[in-house]
């Protein structure tokens, strides 16, 4: 539960501070994919996420 | 089909390891090549290349890699659009900043670009299976919108964003008319398809196969999992690339960022999952499916109502057409979940042994 909520706030406040500080660099409009990328970086290098439990695999 | 393998014997291993290994099969495609080669263009209208054809050979062509990522290797990518976007772009920039770069070669190495672009997209697939794969090549189709959109380089700082290109040649020959675009379109395809089918059933293609029905297992064989997938990224955005930019040179010669959209990823997506997973045939199925039958509704469907005596507008002929897309895709999996290849194996093994069913 607490993960959802600042799940949450990094991504609304990633996206917002992200298109007025990174924004202008790169030409305006990141808002779009920064999500999706914030994303991808956690899913690389932490797939379980900030607070899961690590994922162990069974066969 | 109406004929049997009875009584083809095979003595040697080349002869068992054919493509095709029933000659009924190879007279069929040997056929079905001819029909495409010669009989098409007497007969097509430059209207049915311009709506059907191209764009069905084409959408072949990316199906065809999609089905090797999503259907052989089982990892599930929405990012297909993105990959059709990179190589298009790509070969529009091999293709304009080298003066007299021939078309084939910038086709390719927009594929290469494509590459590249899938391969650093398909990294997650080494942390992340399923669903979440899915988000993590949504962002790769996100941010080639974005990329293709903002950065002005890419598109050859263009104004409107928007880039064309004209003056097609192969070998010295036009590609112009509908009919040489179609043979062109065609000719690439014939060469990715037997590239893919010889792939899949190779080693390699057991590889991906191997990941895809249990990838602990596989890697507990001694199949590594990087090589597997990264591998199958590579070669499935190398053809989508390819597809992609024969469909922005070939099929719409003047475009903008908005053509790749992730609305054509999810058509892609469909195409695969309503063709068969992991079916080379039922790439070309679906990529037929989700082409033909807008056109065909779109045709079909007013002159069918005016047999009650309704009439339909245009407004409400859009509308009734997606309805009835989406309502035939939905029947479609609930009747067959495997998709249109299997449904024709069905019946070839249904025909097979009639008149006699067991």
């Amino acid at each position: 539960m607490p993960g959802a909520i600042i799940g949450g706030l990094i991504i609304g406040v990633g996206e917002k501070l992200s298109e007025v500080y990174l924004g202008p660099f790169v030409g305006g409009g990141i808002e779009i994919w920064f999500a999706y990328v914030l994303a991808l970086v956690f899913l690389l290098f932490r797939p379980q996420g900030l607070f899961g439990e690590k994922i162990i695999d069974r066969v | 089909m109406f004929y049997r393998e009875n009584g083809q014997f095979k003595t040697s291993y080349r002869a068992d390891q054919q493509v095709f290994p029933i000659a009924q099969d190879r007279i069929a495609i040997f056929l079905l090549l001819a029909v495409a080669f010669l009989v098409v263009p007497m007969l097509a209208t430059d209207y049915f290349y311009r709506a059907i054809l191209i764009p069905l050979v084409i959408m072949s062509m990316a199906a065809l890699g999609v089905n090797i990522l999503v259907g052989y290797c089982g990892q599930i990518s929405l990012g297909s659009g993105a990959f059709m976007a990179v190589g298009a772009y790509g070969a529009f920039n091999f293709f304009v900043r080298f003066p007299g770069m021939p078309l084939i070669p910038a086709l390719i190495l927009g594929g290469l670009c494509a590459t590249f672009f899938g391969i650093l997209f398909g990294l997650p697939s080494l942390r992340v299976k399923g669903l979440y794969l899915a988000v993590a090549t949504l962002a790769a189709q996100f941010f080639s919108d974005w990329m293709f959109l903002r950065i002005k380089w890419f598109t050859n700082n263009s104004d409107s964003g928007s880039v064309s290109v004209n003056n097609l040649q192969v070998f010295g020959i036009p590609i112009d008319s509908a009919m040489s675009k179609y043979i062109f379109c065609l000719a690439l395809l014939v060469v990715v398809a037997m590239l893919a089918k010889n792939l899949v059933r190779g080693a390699i293609g057991r590889e991906w196969m191997a990941i895809r029905d249990m990838d602990v297992a596989a890697s507990v064989i001694g199949i590594r999992p990087m090589y597997a997938k990264l591998s199958a990224f590579a070669v499935s955005s190398f053809i989508v690339g390819m597809a992609g930019a024969l469909w922005a040179f070939v099929h719409l010669s003047s475009w903008e960022p908005a053509a790749f959209s992730v609305e054509i990823s999810f058509k892609l997506l469909f195409m695969v999952i309503i063709g068969g997973l992991g079916s080379i045939m039922g790439s070309f199925f679906g990529a037929a499916f989700i082409v033909v039958l807008p056109i065909f509704l779109n045709q079909f469907l007013p002159s069918f109502l005016g047999l009650f005596g309704m009439e339909i507008s245009t407004a409400g002929l859009s509308h009734a057409e997606l309805m009835i897309f989406g309502a035939l895709i939905v029947w479609f999996l609930i009747v067959e979940p495997h998709g249109l290849a299997k449904l024709w194996s069905t019946a070839k093994q249904k025909l097979r042994v009639w008149p006699f069913p067991h």
